[in-house]
């Protein structure tokens, strides 16, 4: 429509805008009311068909030979085309997250709710990081660049990595109060995590330099000893574990591409 | 006028001193709640989400939208719109009576990862199904290897056993084997804490080195 | 209550501040320590020295600023020696923060050794996590229509050290750096089908169900966390923040394993005293 035949590359984006928006307005209303068409009984039905068909496209990709020569089949064009259109879609379903937050902490200012100006706060600091973003991009200059920079060491970079560091305070008291040899089996789990950590890291390796490098002493290294300990009988547990999972994902995965699977998503009246 | 007031914003070594300031004292902040529970914690709390969420929508825009799609349509490609309007059928998730056209685009993207399912089994299990037949005997296997290898067969049947529930474990033919499991995983789970101590003290060692280098100049 | 006994009730605003002082320790008073190379890290030190010369190698970022700790330190060893060896090399970033932080390293990087982007190295931007999947189903076919522009908006069509790279068998290597679980997909659509060798860069956390793929020769090698990272700056005869660190961790361990055997101690003394009683 618009994009398509009246607004020509070239044209200035604010007009590229609009059209976008026209066209959004038309093929959106002719879809939403292709679909308020559809009875309501067969709502369900439409939703599992459309799950199979694009299930569909990578499982028959899968097992339908390649050409030897150019290692392709007559679908493998159309997993290009998906990967480019599934690119830019989930990109559109960031605004659900963001749009749950602005909700939530709209309300909490509007009715100055308790912790209303830390609300205020969340509001602040997403203009102030976006449009440093935005202006970095558009109006690129030695200030956009470091107010953009600025922002997202001292702030973004910076509270994320203690975010996470804060674990490390929290596994040293859980460990100290938690970890309790009360059992023969919390016994054997306290000799495995303590030889493992001594193992990883540079003092397992000192405490045991004295060892020689080769041969039966060298077996008892630490750092070899926690080697061992992670590429055998960890190892040999993982993939046990391993094994359960991805048939349990497989069983699950086929549940879900049928629309067998149960659930408030799958059961709840469409 | 605005210029001049905002001139030291050109200085990267100004923005870049005030950029460490700011992480300091987020950090602080944050790391009062070992403490105990404080608004000064909850504040840098909230100002984190924000800038995290303002840098993702930017980021997003940036990096996908305008180079992936926008720069497609405006080169000609007007069909890219419809993408648009695919995108916007997840928004019918916040209305209780069109709800069911949302159901739509999550189910398309459901199925379509659904689908990798039977490739993604294959290509990632045939290999360790073929390498978990370990020989326990062969020649040129030295005392280690045929220690290794049986160690291996060992723990792998006996967890595997653990988790094996479609038979009761009422005979001792049953319980053996399960028993063994649960010790080795015992055993693994020990190896795992030990490795996730020293995980959780790298993003830790992360920050205090900040503090001691950015900030106070005082690390090597 | 007997001395003993107070050892499992020490208060825990103690035990973090101890905690942040022998970490503290080490940092400002260097402590050094042999750093022992696991076969691991060989493995993958090794992988990254046999890229062919007519492929790229690709480095996978899905790390953001809570384990930047671990994963950044990584990232810059491998792109250290990729600039060392002379490997053309192209990061992708599935994480918006991973994305410039990724960008800015690999710069920094770069200008420090007169390497040059669009001809030693390029990055290909950021794609969104959820299109992993996707992405890496198209990928094999045709690299340059899967992945578009890079992160700077040029068609990488375009750009000089991309001219030849069309499949997945112009590829030589894939480094995936990562806090998640992500090494999965990266097996079962590239290295199952196509053979494309794989290095893993985990956080520690990971690193134990790492060693699943390493015994099954589905990847070459490991670095395992903060001290993987240590390890192969090591093999680079550098000490960067990796190799300071790991006296830090070393301390932090030993402290860890006092008090959970001085809990212990007190548990059994406690014990100990109501069987007498």
């Amino acid at each position: 429509m618009f994009t398509g035949w009246l607004i020509k590359p070239g044209a200035p984006q604010w007009l590229w805008a609009l059209g976008v928006l026209g066209d959004f307005l038309i093929f959106g209303s002719a879809l939403f009311l292709l679909l308020q068409l559809v009875p309501v009984r067969y709502r369900k039905a439409l939703v599992v068909i459309i799950t199979f068909l694009a299930g569909l496209i990578y499982s028959v990709e899968f097992f339908v030979p390649a050409d030897p020569k150019t290692g392709k089949n007559f679908l493998t064009g159309l997993i290009e085309q998906v990967a480019d259109a599934t690119n830019v879609v989930y990109a559109f379903a960031l605004g659900l997250g963001i749009y749950s937050l602005f909700r939530f902490h709209g309300r909490n200012l509007a009715r100055k709710r308790s912790g209303w100006h830390n609300s205020s706060a969340f509001f602040i600091a997403f203009f102030a990081m976006m449009l440093a973003g935005f202006w970095h991009d558009l109006r690129p200059s030695a200030m956009s660049r470091n107010t953009y920079n600025m922002l997202f060491d001292g702030i973004v970079a910076a509270l994320g990595a203690t975010m996470f560091s804060i674990v490390g305070f929290f596994i040293v008291s859980a460990a100290y109060r938690a970890f309790r040899i009360r059992s023969a089996e919390a016994t054997l789990m306290l000799t495995a995590a303590f030889i493992v950590m001594l193992g990883q890291v540079p003092i397992g390796a000192y405490i045991t330099s004295s060892l020689p490098t080769a041969g039966l002493g060298s077996l008892f290294k630490l750092e070899n000893v926690s080697y061992w300990i992670l590429n055998e009988p960890n190892m040999a547990a993982w993939r046990a574990i391993a094994f359960g999972i991805e048939v349990g994902a497989l069983a699950m995965a086929l549940r879900t591409w049928l629309s067998l699977e149960r659930g408030s998503f799958f059961e709840r009246e469409l | 006028m605005v210029n001049e007031l905002f001139s030291w914003l050109s200085n990267s070594h100004i923005t870049g001193t005030i950029g460490i300031w700011l992480a300091a004292f987020g950090t602080l902040a944050i790391y009062s709640i070992l403490y105990k529970e404080n608004p000064v914690y909850r504040l840098a709390e909230h100002i984190f989400i924000g800038a995290a969420a303002g840098y993702g929508v930017y980021m997003t825009w940036a990096q996908i939208l305008k180079p992936l799609w926008w720069d497609k349509i405006t080169g000609g490609q007007w069909y890219w719109v419809l993408a648009l309007v695919t995108g916007s059928m997840f928004y019918f998730i916040y209305s209780q009576r069109y709800m069911w056209i949302s159901r739509i685009i999550f189910g398309a993207l459901l199925g379509l990862v659904s689908g990798s399912a039977f490739k993604g089994f294959a290509g990632i299990n045939i290999d360790r199904i073929y390498a978990s037949f370990k020989p326990v005997y062969g020649p040129g296997m030295g005392l280690g290897d045929i220690l290794n290898n049986a160690i291996f067969i060992v723990v792998l049947l006996t967890v595997m056993a653990y988790f094996f529930f479609s038979f009761e474990h009422r005979s001792a033919a049953r319980r053996m084997p399960s028993s063994i499991g649960r010790w080795v995983l015992m055993f693994a789970f020990g190896a795992i804490f030990g490795s996730t101590v020293m995980a959780r003290m790298s993003l830790l060692i992360g920050r205090i080195y900040f503090l001691l280098h950015d900030w106070f100049h005082i690390a090597s | 209550m007997s001395v003993f006994e107070k050892l499992q009730h020490i208060d825990r605003r103690v035990t973090y501040l101890l905690l942040v002082a022998v970490i503290a320790a080490p940092l400002i008073w260097r402590l050094r320590l042999p750093i022992v190379v696991s076969p691991a890290v060989r493995g993958a030190y090794d992988a990254v020295e046999s890229i062919p010369d007519d492929k790229i190698a690709v480095i996978s970022i899905f790390w953001a600023s809570g384990t930047i700790a671990e994963n950044q330190p990584q990232t810059e060893a491998l792109v250290r020696h990729m600039f060392l060896r002379d490997k053309k090399f192209a990061i992708l970033a599935f994480d918006p923060q991973g994305n410039k932080f990724s960008y800015d390293s690999a710069a920094r990087i770069s200008k420090e050794m007169g390497k040059e982007y669009g001809k030693d190295w390029v990055h290909w931007g950021y794609r969104p996590s959820a299109n992993f999947v996707p992405l890496l189903q198209a990928l094999p076919h045709d690299v340059q229509g899967a992945i578009g522009k890079d992160y700077r908006g040029t068609p990488v069509a375009e750009i000089p050290m991309m001219q030849g790279i069309e499949k997945i068998d112009d590829i030589g290597l894939i480094a995936e750096v990562t806090p998640s679980q992500t090494l999965e997909v990266w097996i079962a659509f590239i290295y199952g089908p196509y053979r494309t060798p794989l290095i893993y860069a985990p956080t520690a956390v990971m690193a134990p169900e790492g060693f699943n793929p390493l015994d099954a020769g589905q990847i070459e090698g490991m670095l395992i966390g903060l001290k993987g990272a240590a390890e192969y700056e090591h093999l680079l005869n550098r000490q960067d923040f990796a190799t300071r660190a790991a006296g830090a961790l070393s301390t932090s361990h030993i402290l860890i394993i006092a008090l959970i055997v001085a809990g212990n101690i007190g548990y059994i003394s406690s014990r100990r005293r109501r069987l007498q009683s």
